[in-house]
Parts: C-alpha cells; structure tokens; sequence
C-alpha cells in the first residue's frame, strides 16, 4: 500500500478518535460551553510533520469529517475549507520547527485555534453564511479565547502521545 | 498531457490545495443538494450514536456515583436520626421526672403551709450513713439563714415529721444528724396519753427507733399505733412535731419503765426535701 495512503488513512483514524473525544468525553469537560478542537491539534501535528500534502489533505478530510459529525449541511464544505487552508499553511513549516518542547505545541496549536477563527470568519463572509459574529461579534472573540485556550493546552500532551506513533515521524529533520 | 503533469508535480501543492478549496466551495454552495444533506444525516446519526451511548454510560457512572452519595447522606441522617431520638427518649424520662418532683412539691408546698413556725425548705444532697453519724447534707447553709441546732422537719405521706437537727453549717450546705443516729435523742411524748420518754436511734439499717422512761403503768393505756410527738422538755426540739407512732412493746419485770419500739413517721430513705425551722432547740 502506498506510504502517504497509509498516512490517510492512519489519519482519518486519529480524525475520528480525536471526533468522538470532542463529542463525548469533552462533552462534559466544556469550559464556558467551549470544547477543545482535538482533531486541529492533530493535524497540526501531522502537518508540521509530514508537510505541505499530507497537511492540506488531512486537513480537507478532518474539514469534512468535523462538518459530517456537525449535522448542519453547510458546515460540512466550510469546515473542509477552512481545514485545507490551516493543514496547507502548517505544512509549509514542516522541517523548520521543533515539537518535542512543551511550549512550542501550545503556540502552534494556540497559532492554530486564532487562524481557524480568523479563517472561519472569512469564508462565513466571502459565502454569504450565517454566522454568530453578525451582532454578537465580542461574544464571538471571547469564545475564541477559551477555544484557543483551552485547545493550546491540551496541545503538550497531545503531542507527546502523537510522538511515539511511528506514521507520523517527521519526513525532514526537525531543527533544534 | 506530459505538459500538464510536469506542470502538476512542478506545482502539486498548490493544485492541489486549489483543488480542495474549489470541492470545499462548491460544497459550501451546494449544500442544500440532497446528497450532500443525506450524507451529512447519515454521519451525523453515526456520531450521534456515539454520543448517546457514551452519554448513557456518563448518566450511569453518574447516578452510581449519585446512589452511592445518597447512600452515605443517609447513613448521616439515620445516625442524626438515631442521636434525637435518643435525646427525645431522655427528655421524655426528664419530663416524667420532672412531673414527679412538681407533683410532690405541690403536696409539699400544701403541706409547708401548715407548719406553725418559719422555715427554710432545703433538699437533702447526700446521704450520709456510711460516716460515724447517720446524717445527711442539705443544699442550704449559712448563706441562706441556716444555723447550728435548727430543727429539720420533713411530710411524708401527709404527715409531718421529725428529722432530727442541724449539726454543722457551712455556706452552701449543711449537715442535719437524722433520728435513726445511735447518737440522736428526742424527748417524746404520747400525743393522746401525754406519757414521756427519751427516744434514740438505732442506726440506719433499723427501721424503729427505741423509747425509754416510759412509765410502766402507761402499758395500760397506749396503743398500737399511737403518735409520739416532741414533748419540748429539754429544748432540744419544739413541741408537738411528730416522731413516731408506737408499734411495739419491751417490757421488762425487773425495771420500773418501759422500752417501746417507735416506728419513726419519716423513711429516712424515701427523703427528698426538708424544712429547716427557724428554732433552736
């Protein structure tokens, strides 16, 4: 079996794992009714690691899988999208950035969470979607801040159990 | 078509990125299709199964934790429970108690009413047998007016009777020898007869008291059951305060008086209150 189809699917695997976390356990670990985004974190991870491809197409995957669990039909493409965009861009660090500290998960991740809002806000507006910020703007800024948060420090040990899978070690060298 | 893939693997990541972005796009547009919606039911049921079942399993691991609690909370109101009840049983026996002493200081207070002279009422603290005098001690002393050699009087099943006398006062308390005490003595006389004589006690365990210098010749007259008063000579005591009732006779040929066992009117055991004259002997 091809290496990055192995990747793939070894991805929609933690996609899903990550999914069912979020909706189930986190459930009830919400904080300000905020759950942490686990499958971001993932495919920062994957991202950083194995580069612009595989970034963009887990990226694209996790979109949809977020937007199929979502139930509402229009966030299924927005979710892809927005997902793309952040796997694509963290690819493009791949080789360049160190994951093993603690710190450098929670400003990637933490990077990660403030781009997704910012991206998210975008798209809403480029597609014509309804969405919170449209009278409820201040609202929406604070439940990014928990979201990013919230997900940036959950990133360190994410990340540390994602380091021993063998899939996902770095293609390039990591610089220290 | 060889251009085209050099062009793509020159530029994979982008067109391959432009590439997502238009599917996503185009999804976001044709969201309303009914594949995209029946697609999105179908997963969103899939996950929502998932989530009812973990759910589920939160709610039990929840109402377990819940029973669990309850069950402790119970423990704690049934020893709660348990302690007032035991609290409510004991007030119950004060109560009753209580009801007893109200009662017998009522008859007391009726029968205090009757005594011709002023009094201290006192109640007896302890029992003294056990020392070389058959005394008790009473709550009152100097304090409250009491003096040495004060007549202490008792009403036992109505009647009014002599104790004995005060013979040590402190501030709070004082001591009263009782007339069971070998070393008590009354002079007595027969509230009908008028006949004499010198009464002694005969230690707690006893239940008479002995009468002597009674003349031989009053064997004629008294009774079984006479009452024997305080005859006042010698002024130890007042007069006309009961003693005793006479119960039995010792006659001896050879002496000139009689020795007569005297059952005293106060159970020396059964004493609770006393009244402490305001008369020395």
């Amino acid at each position: 079996m091809d290496k990055g189809f192995k990747l793939i699917l070894f991805s929609l695997f933690l996609f899903f794992i990550a999914l069912l976390l979020q909706l189930t356990l986190f459930q009830v670990l919400k904080i300000h009714n905020i759950t942490p985004d686990l499958g971001l974190i993932v495919l920062v991870f994957i991202a950083t690691s194995k580069g612009v491809m595989a970034g963009q197409a887990c990226g694209f995957l996790l979109g949809l899988m977020q937007g199929f669990a979502g139930g509402i039909p229009v966030t299924i493409g927005f979710n892809a999208f927005v997902k793309t965009v952040i796997g694509f861009l963290f690819g493009l660090t791949e080789g360049t950035i160190s994951v093993s500290s603690s710190l450098m998960p929670v400003l990637l991740v933490g990077a990660g969470t403030i781009m997704k809002g910012i991206l998210g806000a975008l798209v809403a507006l480029l597609f014509g979607i309804p969405n919170r910020m449209n009278g409820d703007f201040l609202t929406f800024l604070g439940d990014v801040g928990v979201e990013t948060l919230y997900t940036a420090l959950l990133a360190p040990f994410i990340f540390l159990i994602l380091r021993r899978i063998k899939y996902l070690k770095p293609e390039k060298s990591e610089v220290y | 078509m060889l251009k085209i893939k050099g062009v793509y693997r020159k530029h994979k990541n982008i067109l391959t990125l432009i590439l997502l972005l238009f599917v996503s796009g185009c999804m976001i547009v044709f969201s309303q299709t009914c594949v995209i919606t029946a697609l999105n039911q179908g997963m969103s049921s899939f996950f929502s199964m998932f989530q009812n079942a973990f759910m589920s399993a939160v709610k039990w691991s929840a109402d377990m934790a819940n029973s669990v609690g309850r069950v402790e909370e119970l423990k704690k109101e049934l020893t709660l429970t348990r302690n007032e009840l035991l609290e409510y049983k004991r007030m119950s026996r004060d109560i009753v108690q209580l009801r007893k002493e109200n009662r017998e200081l009522k008859n007391e207070l009726k029968l205090a009413q009757g005594i011709m002279y002023d009094y201290i009422s006192a109640e007896v603290v302890s029992w003294n047998s056990e020392t070389l005098f058959a005394s008790v001690t009473i709550n009152k002393g100097s304090l409250d007016g009491i003096q040495k050699d004060m007549t202490v009087i008792a009403f036992q099943g109505g009647l009014q009777g002599l104790v004995g006398k005060v013979i040590s006062v402190s501030l709070n308390s004082s001591v009263v020898i009782t007339l069971v005490d070998p070393a008590s003595y009354v002079s007595g006389r027969f509230q009908d007869s008028d006949y004499v004589g010198l009464i002694r006690g005969r230690g707690i365990n006893a239940d008479y008291l002995l009468m002597n210098g009674v003349k031989k010749h009053a064997a004629a007259e008294i009774q079984y059951g006479d009452i024997i008063e305080t005859s006042g000579l010698g002024e130890l005591y007042p007069k006309g305060i009961a003693v005793g009732r006479y119960r039995k006779m010792q006659a001896k040929e050879y002496e000139t008086t009689l020795e007569l066992e005297v059952e005293p009117i106060i159970d020396f055991t059964k004493l609770e209150y006393v009244y402490v004259l305001k008369v020395q002997g």
